[in-house]
C-alpha cells in the first residue's frame, strides 16, 4: 500500500477523514488497483470485526464484588501453599531440613560417645568409690592416685 | 494528566497502599464495562461471569505493578482481552457457535462475498462471523488485538489511543496496520486450507 493511503487509512476507515482527504484517497484509489484492493479488503475486515461490539452495556448478576472478593481470598491462601509447594523452594526447604537433622544427630552422638572430662582426671579420681580397682593393674591410675593423694595431703 | 486522570490516579494508588474501598470502588466503575468486553469476544453469560471475577482478582494482585504510562482503563482492557483469550486457549474453543449449522468454510464465503456486511445479518451467519473474528484475532500479538479491539470494536480514534497507551499517533498507525495486514494474511491462510475465496 503507497505511503500516503497508508497514513490516512485509520481516519479513512473510521469516517473520520476530512471531504478533501477522502477526495484525495478515492483519486488514488481510482488508478492504483494495489491499493484499491487492500483498502477495501481492510474496510471488510473492519465491518468484520465491529461484529464484536456488545449490544448494550451489560451487567453482572448482583452481588459480583462479593465473588470477586471470595475468588481473591481463596488465591490469596492458594498462593501461600504454592509459594511453599513451589518446586525451588521446596528443595531448598528440603536441603536445609536434611542438614539440621544431620548435625542435630552429630551433635547427640557426640554428647552421648565423648565425656566432658577425661576418666583418668584427679577431680573424677577424687570422686570415685573410695576401695577403687587393686593396686596394679593400672600403671597410669596407679601413678594418678599417687599424685592425688600426695596433692591433698593434710596433716 | 487531566482531572479525571489525576482521580483515577489517587484512586489507584489507594488501591496499591492496600485500602480495600478504594479497590471496591474500581470494581463498581468498570464491572460493567469489563463483563461487555467479555460478552462481546464470548457471548457466554456464564463465561463473561467467570473471566470477569478472574479479571478483577488479577487487577487487585498485580495492581502494584501498574506505572501509570497507559491509562487504567486500557491497562483492565489489556488484562480483559488477554484473559478472554487466555481461556479459549485453554479450553481449546475451537468452535464457539455451538448453537449453529454454519461451519467455517460457510462464514468464510460469507466474508468473502460481496454482499455488504450489514446485509448478511441472520443470526447463524452473525455467529459464524463473530466466531471466524475471534478466531483471528487469536493469531496476532497480545498489543495487536488490544489495539485494533479499541480501535474498531470501543470506537476509539488513534489520538485517543495515543492517549490511552502514551505512544505517539504514528506508532499506533503502524502497529494497527501491521494488525491488519496479519488478520489478513491469517485469513488468506484459513481460506487456503479450506478452498474458499479470501475472507477479510
Amino acid at each position: 500500500m503507497h505511503q500516503p493511503i497508508r497514513e490516512r487509512l485509520e481516519q479513512y476507515l473510521g469516517g473520520t477523514e476530512g471531504a478533501e482527504g477522502v477526495r484525495a484517497i478515492e483519486s488514488h484509489l481510482a488508478t492504483c488497483r494495489r491499493c484499491a484492493r487492500e483498502v477495501e479488503q481492510m474496510r471488510r475486515q473492519a465491518a468484520f470485526l465491529r461484529l464484536l461490539r456488545p449490544a448494550g452495556v451489560l451487567e453482572p448478576e448482583p452481588g459480583f464484588y462479593a465473588r470477586v472478593w471470595e475468588r481473591i481470598e481463596a488465591q490469596r491462601s492458594n498462593s501461600i501453599w504454592s509459594l511453599l509447594l513451589e518446586p525451588a523452594l521446596a528443595k531448598r526447604l528440603a536441603y536445609a531440613s536434611l542438614g539440621l537433622l544431620v548435625l542435630l544427630s552429630a551433635l547427640a552422638i557426640s554428647l552421648d560417645t565423648e565425656p566432658a572430662i577425661p576418666l583418668t582426671a584427679p577431680e573424677l579420681l577424687i570422686a570415685e568409690d573410695p576401695i577403687g580397682p587393686p593396686l596394679g593393674a593400672n600403671p597410669t591410675q596407679d601413678r594418678d592416685v599417687v599424685l592425688v593423694n600426695l596433692a591433698t595431703y593434710e596433716h | 494528566m487531566n482531572a479525571n486522570g489525576s482521580e483515577e490516579a489517587a484512586l489507584v494508588r489507594r488501591v496499591q497502599a492496600g485500602d480495600e474501598t478504594a479497590f471496591r470502588e474500581i470494581v463498581d466503575r468498570y464491572q460493567s464495562k469489563v463483563f461487555s468486553i467479555i460478552y462481546g469476544i464470548l457471548r457466554n453469560r456464564n463465561d463473561a461471569e467467570d473471566i470477569a471475577q478472574q479479571v478483577f482478582a488479577k487487577i487487585y494482585f498485580s495492581i502494584g505493578s501498574f506505572d501509570f504510562r497507559s491509562s487504567l482503563l486500557t491497562w483492565i482492557y489489556k488484562i480483559t482481552v488477554n484473559e478472554c483469550y487466555d481461556y479459549l486457549r485453554k479450553k481449546r474453543v475451537r468452535k464457539l457457535v455451538y448453537e449453529s449449522d454454519f461451519t467455517e468454510e460457510d462464514a468464510l464465503r460469507m466474508m468473502s462475498s460481496e454482499q455488504p456486511v450489514e446485509r448478511m445479518r441472520s443470526v447463524d451467519t452473525v455467529l459464524a462471523q463473530r466466531d471466524l473474528v475471534t478466531k483471528l484475532l487469536g493469531r496476532i500479538s497480545q498489543e495487536e488485538r488490544t489495539l485494533i479491539l479499541l480501535k474498531e470494536v470501543e470506537g476509539h480514534s488513534v489520538e485517543e489511543l495515543a492517549q490511552m497507551t502514551g505512544l505517539n499517533q504514528n506508532t499506533i498507525k503502524v502497529k494497527l496496520f501491521r494488525a491488519r495486514q496479519k488478520l489478513l494474511r491469517a485469513a488468506g491462510r484459513l481460506t487456503r486450507r479450506s478452498g474458499t475465496e479470501p475472507a477479510l
